[in-house]
């Protein structure tokens, strides 16, 4: 146990994570140079193409250093807020953290709070200055930044760069020199966390899980704590390139279990795993029963695909059992359903999947959060996770909406931008701390649904790309709330339909029925589209009839040419959905997400 | 009745809106002719069917000598009978018209001419990159109509941007003075790979709107049938029964044989085509081979095209002879789309044949695209 490092990585998107991972790996001989590809810990297409980590993903590493073996355990967590609950798991499993702050770029909003859940959790942080080989590089400015930030010295700074490999000896130096070595008991009764799980379509559902007491054996029967379920351990193993596979894990030890589960739900991410002959006595603490923040409905574009629908959604759980589903029905798209999504990159990725692994082209309508509804009569509360649902306004006594903290970090020339967004967004300015002289914290309480809209491509063009953003579920508050409908061809759509403050209504209203009558393709009759808010009418744009759609000659040489071309622009159609007798393309049902 | 097409692929210059496929290397014309003349006896037993018209399209087929023409005809009339033939057309550029061209195709047995006018302003002819000017063209009529050559079609183009002061009614006029037998009114477009194009893709020249093109497009309907003339396909307008009855073949989906380089051939269920590229098509046929492309139809393709054409005519589709090429669960959604198409007042139904409402012909290819099937 006192050669085991267990370590993950904290930075900030882009800021060179992954790159240093591979420089680990490679010098580690973890991975030859022939096997070695950019990127190597994400494996899914979807994570390389968009160079985000959507899973934690585990790898051991050999080192020797000083004429002693070590086994380096590195834990690699997904970088976005949608995850952070992931994150706080992985960052439990260790005793260490890398904190990878870009040298030209400085700290970010995410590094702090994922930083703060390290120090919270007692790891040791080790500095790393990345990206010093890049011309804009600012160390002296950054490295103050970081020293402010933890209160370490400035020798614990390591300067690095995962493009030139500088600073990789070091780095591996450090966590073995730094990080304490775990503590646990082997004799103790076995209690090992699960921070992830995988599925194989061979294997099953594989669990990845860090041993804090005891031992655990193959073959022994072993007892999910949370859930209650018991399984026997079929194999056990460490994570290397590939699994490799080992009789016993001692307390330290980071590894994998496959026991015959099938169900991705019934493997928690922070539940404790234990034997049923020796179990502890209570479980791992800071257990959360995720729960999703933004829902949405997800319906086939061709209604005949429903059941098609049903199996790929229920082998993408398996995958992601963060994703949680139920049916629906809506007047407008008739069966799909409703979903709930740990934030709205979760549901892009969700909606990416379903697409790329599954050939599943869907409509996703307006996302939502999770509303209480307290009625008049006796203060009963239901939850509203679809705004179609919401009860006849007059019942309504109020309604509660989530609440989040949520700090941006900018530079100063863009304080007064930010801020104005943020009001704008309902939001109110907490907190204001100069980081530096030229980079600003700002602390907002605002409602959740703001950021289901528009708010992180706002943010992005209000500070030209210099702001950072991160945030927290806090309370439910009470708000002005009402249903904004949408009509189509004086049909109203359920599925366009959003819960909005009263304040913004007619503003959204006219912005959504503008954005609508942009992505609507024009058609053979005339289509009113309109905004109401109960009976009344607050926006109106009318999509005008198509007068023309041919082209003049078909001629012996043009006959087989058009109707190849005709033929091509009707399949390219089948992306869209036939709404009464309007068809709306893909796209329409998410326009309220980018008003401008 | 069955047509045969020759594509003559050589101007003088490039029209700033044409993407057919012509040379302006014109040293290559005699030897072109032979390579025709070549592809004819190669392809003689395609010429066993019951043929009706013969058309010499291009390019610009009056840049032939006459000598040239008369080669590809008699090579031509070895095979097929010419006693069946009713219609020899060629299409005309204004500035090639002289007395002695016109009696020479009249001694060839052409008795149609199709004349490039496009419009009789000059200032949109020298846009547009014509070679010619509009007192040309009319002169190129007047010559014509007094040989005795009656059977004359006029091409025109409206819907043109940039001109919002086009006096179309006025052009028009001009032109109905002469009373053509035939008008094909043609809206311009824009091709991606032509000059036009080009400025399109730079956002300095956009088509006009669609509201404006179906203005054009009543103003030119209602003056030509005031006068006489049967708008029997959405370009295509007829005096004394003069319809073209080599681009009826078409629409009617009969056999033709394409001749020269990018032509198309049909005879169901096989379309096929030549190369596009004058010199590769010389060099096959002087190897005394012709290598060509071509798509074999399933019944859903020949179900695509009946609507398809059928919509831009008169004439219009007979849907139960379309129906049984396709299966019996899509007839019953093609049916439906059908009858909404009627209540919206698009497509008129008189027994079986179904046709666009002529003030919904801008719409055809939209209508199209909702009756088609996909493969
Ligand atoms: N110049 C330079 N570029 C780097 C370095 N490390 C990473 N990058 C680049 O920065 C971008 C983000 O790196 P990546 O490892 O994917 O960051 P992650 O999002 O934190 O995993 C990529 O384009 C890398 O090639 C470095 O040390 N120097
Ligand atoms: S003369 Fe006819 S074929 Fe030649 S470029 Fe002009 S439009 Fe095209
Ligand atoms: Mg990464």
């Amino acid at each position: 146990m006192k050669n085991i490092r267990n370590f993950c990585i904290i930075a900030h998107i882009d800021h060179g994570k992954s790159t240093l991972a591979d420089r680990l790996l490679q010098t580690t001989g973890t991975i030859s140079d022939r096997e070695m590809k950019e990127q190597a810990l994400d494996d899914m297409d979807l994570e390389r193409e968009r160079g985000i980590t959507i899973k934690s993903h585990a790898i051991q590493m050999d080192y020797t250093f000083n004429g002693e073996d070590y086994k380096l355990n590195l834990i690699d967590t997904p970088g976005h807020v949608d995850f952070s609950y992931e994150v706080s798991r992985s960052i439990a499993a260790c005793e260490g953290a890398l904190l990878i702050v870009d040298a030209s770029q400085g700290i970010e909003a995410q590094t702090i709070s994922n930083l703060y859940l390290a120090i919270e959790n007692d790891l040791e942080i080790i500095p790393v200055l990345n990206k010093m080989d890049l011309p804009g590089a600012m160390p002296e400015e950054v490295t103050d930044q970081i020293i402010d930030l933890i209160g370490c010295s400035v020798d614990d700074v390591i300067p690095a760069s995962g493009k030139t490999g500088l600073g990789v000896d070091n780095i591996l130096e450090a966590i073995i020199e730094k990080i304490p070595a775990p503590k646990g008991q082997d004799n103790a009764p076995l209690e090992a966390m699960i921070f992830d799980s995988v599925f194989n379509p061979f294997r099953g559902i594989i669990a990845y899980f860090r041993v804090f007491n005891g031992v655990i054996k193959k073959g022994q029967q072993v007892k999910f704590f949370n859930t209650g379920k018991t399984y026997d351990a079929d194999e056990i193993g460490v994570l290397k390139m590939d699994l490799d596979p080992k009789k016993e894990l001692a307390s330290g030890d980071v590894g994998y279990i496959i026991s015959g589960i099938k169900k991705a739900n019934e493997v928690k991410v922070g539940d404790t795993i234990t034997t049923m002959t020796n179990p502890c006595e209570s479980a791992i603490r800071g257990f959360e029963d995720v729960k999703p923040m933004v829902f949405a409905g997800i319906y086939p574009v061709d209604t005949e695909d429903y059941e098609e629908l049903r199996a790929s959604m229920e082998k993408l759980q398996l995958n992601d059992a963060s994703l949680v589903f139920e049916p629906e029905s809506s007047a407008a798209l008739g069966f799909g359903f409703r979903c709930g999504f740990l934030g709205m990159l979760h549901m892009e990725i969700i909606q990416e999947r379903l697409e790329r692994e599954f050939n599943m082209t869907v409509i996703t309508t307006v996302p939502n959060v999770s509303y209480r509804i307290y009625m008049k009569k006796d203060l009963e509360e239901i939850i509203v996770n679809n705004p179609s649902e919401l009860p006849e306004p007059s019942k309504i006594d109020w309604i509660e909406e989530p609440y989040i903290k949520a700090q941006v970090i900018t530079k100063s020339e863009f304080v007064g931008a930010v801020m104005n967004l943020c009001i704008e967004k309902r939001g109110e300015l907490t907190n204001q701390v100069y980081l530096t002289q030229d980079r600003v914290e700002l602390s907002f309480l605002m409602p959740l649904s703001e950021i289901v809209f528009d708010f992180y491509d706002r943010l992005k063009s209000v500070s030209r790309g210099y702001a950072s953003f991160d945030y927290s579920p806090t309370d439910y508050k009470k708000s002005d709330l009402i249903k904004l409908d949408i009509l189509l061809n004086a049909e109203q759509v359920d599925a366009l339909s959003a819960l909005v403050h009263r304040s913004n209504a007619f503003t959204l209203g006219k912005k959504i029925c503008l954005k609508l009558k942009e992505l609507i393709p024009r058609q053979q009759f005339e289509i009113p589209v309109q905004a109401a808010i109960g009976a009344k009418i607050v926006a109106r744009e009318t999509i005008k009839a198509l007068r023309k759609d041919v082209t003049a000659k078909c001629y012996g040489g043009d006959i087989t040419r058009k109707r190849k071309l005709l033929e091509k622009q009707k399949a390219g159609k089948k992306r869209m959905r036939q709404v009464g007798r309007v068809e709306v393309p893909q796209e329409a049902f998410l326009a309220v997400l980018k008003l401008d | 009745m069955s047509g045969i097409y020759i594509h003559i692929p050589f101007c003088t210059k490039a029209c700033h809106y044409c993407d057919f496929h012509f040379s302006t290397k014109l040293s290559n014309k005699s030897t072109l002719t032979n390579a025709i003349c070549e592809e004819i006896k190669l392809r003689k037993k395609e010429f066993s069917g019951a043929f009706n018209s013969i058309y010499f399209g291009g390019g610009t087929p009056s840049l032939l000598t006459l000598r040239e023409l008369e080669k590809i005809m008699n090579q031509i009339f070895i095979y097929v009978d010419s006693s069946q033939i009713q219609e020899v057309t060629i299409e005309v550029n204004p500035e090639d018209i002289t007395v002695e061209l016109l009696r020479g195709y009249q001694k060839l047995g052409i008795n149609r001419l199709s004349i490039g006018v496009q419009s009789l302003d000059d200032k949109i002819l020298s846009w547009m990159n014509r070679n010619h000017s509009s007192k040309k063209a009319i002169t190129a009529i007047n010559k014509a109509q007094e040989l005795g050559i009656e059977n004359i079609s006029v091409d025109f183009i409206y819907g043109v941007p940039n001109f919002p002061k086009r006096n179309i009614s006025n052009e028009l006029h001009q032109l109905l003075n002469n009373s053509p037998f035939h008008i094909s009114c043609y809206h311009f477009t824009i091709e991606e790979k032509t000059y036009f194009g080009w400025l399109k893709k730079q956002e300095k020249l956009a088509e006009l709107t669609d509201l404006k093109s179906e203005e054009e497009f009543k103003l030119i309907t209602q003056t030509l049938e005031q006068k006489g003339y049967d708008h029997y396909e959405i370009s295509n307008f007829s005096l004394n029964g003069k319809a073209s009855k080599h681009n009826t073949n078409y629409w009617k989906r009969q056999q033709y044989v394409g001749l020269g380089p990018s032509a198309h051939s049909y005879n169901y269920p096989i379309r096929k085509w030549n190369i596009s590229n004058n010199a590769a098509y010389i060099k096959q046929l002087q190897q005394g081979k012709l290598n060509q492309e071509q798509e074999k139809l399933s019944s859903i393709d020949h179900f695509n095209e009946l609507i398809m054409l059928g919509l831009r005519t008169k004439e219009g589709v007979n849907i139960e002879e379309a129906l049984p090429l396709i299966e019996s669960n899509q007839q019953d959604k093609i049916k439906l789309k059908i009858q909404e198409f009627i209540d919206d007042k698009f497509l008129a139904k008189e027994g079986p044949i179904i046709s666009l409402r002529k003030e919904k012909w801008l719409l055809s290819e939209y209508v199209s695209r909702e009756l088609f099937i996909l493969n």
